[in-house]
């Protein structure tokens, strides 16, 4: 149980752990803030987990499917938001700073519910607390390593690029998150299943350790579909062409702080 | 005629209208039955997976790009394929040494499904 719990909440936490180093390099949020937005997305998956019962059985059962797919497109969404706010600072229509919070409140509902479910539904079983906590904090201990180092990285470039580079690296991430999140459509049989572009798994397998953190950096499918390619492309080409024109490259400031 | 062809369009996607293949799977005592279950190459099925532990379980495949939590005592539908003839894995996410499969498929038919 305890390797288990480490490598779910490695899946599950990961993309959480990620999103935190790399919102908290590009834009500062007191502590108080971040406490705030973790325990909020904490009750709120936990709301989530409570009525997954009810939402499992709508829409004829693609309920659960559909809401995990809102919340990812949500959000790739204030990830755009964020964009905005972070290249035309004096025109934001939102605070940096909320955005940031609202992104991980999000991200704590879309991945972290599928890892309290696992914990609510295994805690009672004989000796399953111990190990449960104690894969906790090992998977904590990996996952916050990552993300401190993902956050040195994003600040580096941030000193070095100004905001275009993080602010890539951000809508890149989103990306991924946003095209993994549409097999849970294909799923449930509300988009069509279309053809292999490619099949890269002799190279990188989707189930290896880099295949998984592949697949939490940039959405890295071994065997992406054609509507996989085509919107993880336009999620990511789209937006940072109207980024550009919002502000050009050139003028993107360095060392900008909020 | 707007309407029309948003009908047109829904019914076509719609599975409703084709003959889609039901395939059953039990979990009992974090362990899949059957094992294996083989399909036809080509065609989308309909896998019905029925939880009959006390706790939930998560069916989870990379090679059928599918992962989705099964609640305790309740069912789940997942539709797979079309696929090339191989073989692919799935786990019980939850209880991966215990809770295996595969998915064979054939490139012949395999029947309609393996419960009516």
């Amino acid at each position: 149980m305890l390797i288990n719990t480490v490598i779910l909440f490695l899946r599950d936490a990961l993309p959480i752990f990620v999103l935190l180093g790399l919102v908290l390099a590009q834009v500062r949020i007191s502590f108080n803030m971040l406490c705030t937005a973790l325990i909020s997305g904490l009750l709120l998956a936990l709301v989530f987990i409570r009525q997954v019962d009810s939402l499992g059985s709508m829409f004829e059962g693609a309920g659960i499917e559909i809401s995990l797919w809102l919340l990812n497109v949500a959000l790739y969404f204030v990830v755009l938001m964020l964009g905005h706010s972070l290249v035309k600072t004096n025109k934001a229509f939102c605070k940096p700073q909320w955005l940031a919070l609202a992104l991980i409140v999000l991200i704590i509902i879309a991945k972290g519910s599928n890892f309290l479910l696992y914990f609510d539904g295994y805690l009672n079983q004989a000796n399953a607390l111990q190990s449960m906590f104690l894969g906790i904090l090992l998977g904590a201990g990996i996952c916050l390593s990552l993300a401190v180092l993902l956050f040195f990285f994003v600040t580096a470039l941030r000193s070095r690029f100004g905001w275009s580079a993080p602010l890539l690296v951000l809508l890149i991430f989103a990306s991924g998150q946003l095209i993994n999140a549409l097999n849970l459509l294909v799923q449930v049989d509300l988009l069509p299943t279309s053809s292999v572009v490619w099949d890269s798994q002799w190279l990188i397998d989707d189930e290896s350790e880099y295949g998984h953190l592949l697949n939490v950096l940039i959405g890295y499918v071994a065997t992406p579909s054609r509507i996989q390619v085509a919107i993880y492309l336009a999620a990511i080409v789209l937006p940072w062409f109207y980024y550009q024109k919002l502000k050009g490259f050139s003028h993107f400031s360095r060392g900008n702080t909020l | 005629m707007f309407r029309l062809f948003i009908s047109l369009l829904l019914a076509f996607f719609s599975s409703s209208l084709w003959a889609i293949s039901e395939y059953h799977l039990e979990i009992k005592d974090h362990l899949f039955f059957p094992s294996r279950i083989t399909i036809p190459a080509g065609q989308k099925v309909k896998l019905i997976i029925h939880n009959l532990d006390e706790t939930p379980e998560e069916f989870e495949s990379f090679s059928l790009n599918r992962e989705k939590v099964i609640f305790a005592q309740s069912q789940a539908v997942i539709f797979i394929g079309p696929l090339k003839p191989g073989e692919y894995e799935f786990v019980g996410e939850y209880n991966p040494n215990s809770a295996r499969g595969s998915v064979v498929v054939i490139l012949e038919k395999a029947g309609d499904g393996n419960v009516d």
